[in-house]
């Protein structure tokens, strides 16, 4: 347990850090091997040098961020001072602590040590990162912040019997005393991943990341001239490599991914090569969303994310449900999560979206490849600037049809978004989200532009037209009526000051 | 203010909810035109003067001529336009109502424009004077929360300090305990 004094990371952090940061020295001592061969490569021998300072700069980290990091842990809330030069030390109230984020990266979790992250707010100087902390102090952290308001204190308190599921963190792989809401198979993660697309980024990464190795091993031309007389095949390796590349990585990355819940928040947790897990607080969660693309409306799936004051990311942040079918949310929602409110996208089967979607599809990509055909054919044959045209028309006119077919509603207390184009995508916030609403339209006409403003980890705005003076004067209304409540919820700061003392090291 | 009751909340039931369709009791001071009118004239000129500057610069010799006349045109018709009749529409279609949950501002004679902000939401109520507002008496507000900011005016300077009170009064209300 961690007392008030400012204490150090523990040596053997030292020792992770530089274990992470092992693969990238190898690298650079690899492309420094070549270079100091090849004096001719591109840049010339002046790469030898950059590469070497990188690499000392690379073994130099980890030790010079073991010896100017300073942390402290009270009852009423953490510090962490950092740097030599100029020192910066940043402290954060546990009650201010919305989410809690612990990572247990394959390095460090051979040390029996954790990285963790305190989020206060939606920017990144609201975040305090600890790397290295051993498991006494983050099991400190862990207990302090759950018995603030973050969720899973129970867990907090049996985090080290349960630190042995994985070897690794204390509360990581704990869902004790939680109820377990879902926990994705791995071929509902290689089928998610696929569905929305994560799996193109991933696999394409992988497979640069491949062609990239076998350019410093200098077999990339041997590939090349494989797959140049075969073309055919090669597309078809290539898809296929990027296809399992894509699916392998999206299962390790969220290998057994767990949704939990107890009664101060969610905890969301994944990962195999390093484990992360996200603790959020009620009183975070301004809102829900929920998804469906062309795919996942054919097979009739939803995506199901939360709206937190720290972000509104999806899958690695604030998804809660994965892609999976409709009926098979819906129940989640209803058992476990009753204090969610209901996305309109639940009562109606996404098939029946289809033609609608296919329609606007056409509709905005029929003019866009046209205008491109047209500005080709005038421009004798710019074929960028007819690809350029025709990308951003065709993000014109999209902005254009989401906006047309965004709509606002109330009820109760909370302000629903939905905007069905080719994409479903929905939005219910909690009017205590609300900031601000405004109304643009034609002083004559009854047609107006609503636009609310929220904060979900960036300020964020929706925007739909409205055809009565209603709606927008409803959304007024529970701006207005809401604002007691939202007050009530404030308070005085109660960080204490930084001393002097505590900005130099001891 | 007019609108305010004793206890630091607006007058909302009736009046309230009636001018969220019209315009809002409170509106910009007489004097208030005075200041519009001479920041528009001001903008007018600093932009027909730089716009001339340039034209001078970069216009070939023969065209200079006709692009100094086309500027004196746009500028003359600016004054026309811009300084007497759009200073006196903003001034007669800004109306506003500040209560203690949340502020309502409209504005806009083509395009009107009604935005309510929650006062819980308020991060900040700045109040900026100028030599020309402070001359007349004149102060604008401006409200901030953690993704828009709202600016209204110019007011009375007076009016301005009431806002700012009015504005935070359910956060310090709710700080402090009531106290």
């Amino acid at each position: 347990m961690g007392t008030d004094a400012p204490q150090r990371l523990p040596a053997k952090a030292m020792a992770a850090m530089s274990l992470r940061g092992a693969p990238s020295v190898v690298s650079l001592l690899i492309g420094g091997f070549l270079y100091w061969d090849r004096p001719g490569l591109w840049p010339g021998p002046a790469a030898v040098y950059l590469i070497g300072g990188l690499l000392i700069l690379r073994l130099v980290h980890p030790v010079y961020a073991w010896a100017t990091l300073r942390y402290a842990i009270s009852k009423d809330d953490f510090s962490l001072t950092r740097g030599l030069l100029f020192r910066t030390t940043s402290t954060t109230a546990w009650r201010d602590v919305l989410v809690v984020d612990i990572d247990s990266p394959w390095a460090f979790r051979r040390f029996g040590l954790g990285v963790v992250s305190l989020r206060s707010g939606g920017q990144d100087d609201a975040k305090i990162d600890v790397p290295g902390i051993d498991h006494a102090d983050l099991e400190a952290i862990v207990g302090l912040a759950r018995a603030h308001g973050v969720p899973g204190a129970q867990s907090a308190r049996s985090g080290s019997a349960a630190s042995g599921v994985h070897g690794t963190v204390p509360g990581l792989s704990d869902t004790t005393g939680r109820t377990v809401l879902y926990t994705a198979r791995r071929r509902d993660l290689a089928a998610a991943n696929l569905i929305y697309g994560h799996v193109v980024v991933l696999g394409t990464g992988a497979v640069l990341a491949v062609v990239d190795t076998a350019d410093q091993l200098t077999i990339l031309d041997g590939a090349m001239e494989v797959f140049g007389s075969h073309p055919l095949a090669g597309s078809l390796a290539l898809c296929g490599a990027v296809l399992l590349g894509g699916s392998v990585a999206a299962v390790v990355k969220y290998h057994e991914f767990t949704v939990s819940s107890d009664p101060a928040g969610l905890s969301i947790r994944y990962g195999w090569l390093s484990t992360n897990q996200r603790d959020v607080r009620s009183s975070a969660v301004g809102g829900i969303t929920a998804r469906r693309n062309l795919i996942e409306m054919l097979l009739d799936r939803v995506r199901v994310a939360l709206l937190t004051t720290d972000s509104d990311a999806q899958m690695g942040t604030n998804m809660v449900l994965p892609s999976l079918p409709r009926r098979q949310v819906t129940q989640i929602l209803d058992t476990s999560l009753p204090e969610l409110p209901r996305p309109a996208l639940l009562k109606s089967s996404g098939r029946g979206s289809v033609a609608g979607s296919l329609v606007l599809f056409a509709a905005i990509g029929v003019p866009a490849l046209g205008f491109g055909w047209v500005l080709h054919r005038v421009t004798g044959g710019a074929l960028v600037l007819a690809a350029v045209a025709t990308v951003a028309l065709w993000c014109v006119l999209s902005l254009v049809v989401r906006l047309a077919r965004a709509r606002f509603s109330v009820a109760g207390n909370r302000v629903g978004w939905v905007s069905r184009s080719f994409v479903d995508h929905e939005v219910v916030l909690a009017a205590t989200s609300l900031h601000s609403v405004s109304a643009t339209g034609a002083r004559a006409a009854r047609v107006s532009l609503v636009r609310a403003h929220y904060f979900a980890g960036r300020p964020k705005t929706l925007a739909a037209l409205s055809f009565s003076r209603a709606v927008p004067d409803q959304m007024g209304r529970l701006v207005e009526d809401t604002s007691p409540e939202i007050a009530a919820l404030r308070r005085h700061p109660t960080v204490k000051q930084p001393t002097t003392e505590e900005f130099v090291h001891p | 203010m007019a609108s305010t009751q004793a206890d630091g909340r607006g007058k909302w039931s009736a009046s309230g909810r009636a001018a969220r369709t019209h315009a809002y009791a409170l509106t910009l001071p007489p004097v208030a035109l005075h200041y519009l009118m001479i920041r528009s004239t001001v903008e007018v000129l600093m932009t027909g003067a730089l716009a001339c500057g340039l034209a001078l610069w970069l216009v070939p010799d023969g065209w200079r001529l006709p692009t100094l006349v086309v500027m004196a045109i746009l500028i003359i018709s600016g004054l026309i336009v811009d300084v007497p009749i759009v200073s006196r529409l903003t001034m007669r279609h800004t109306s506003y109502h500040v209560g203690a949950d949340a502020v309502r501002i409209k504005r806009g004679y083509l395009l009107s424009k009604d935005t309510v902000l929650s006062t819980a939401q308020i991060l900040n109520v700045s109040i900026i004077e100028g030599p020309l507002l402070r001359r007349l008496g004149l102060a604008k507000v401006r409200f901030t929360t953690l993704n828009h900011v709202e600016p209204l005016g110019p007011v009375e300077r007076g009016v301005a300090v009431e806002i700012r009170r009015q504005a935070l009064s359910t956060y310090i209300e709710a700080s402090t305990g009531g106290h």
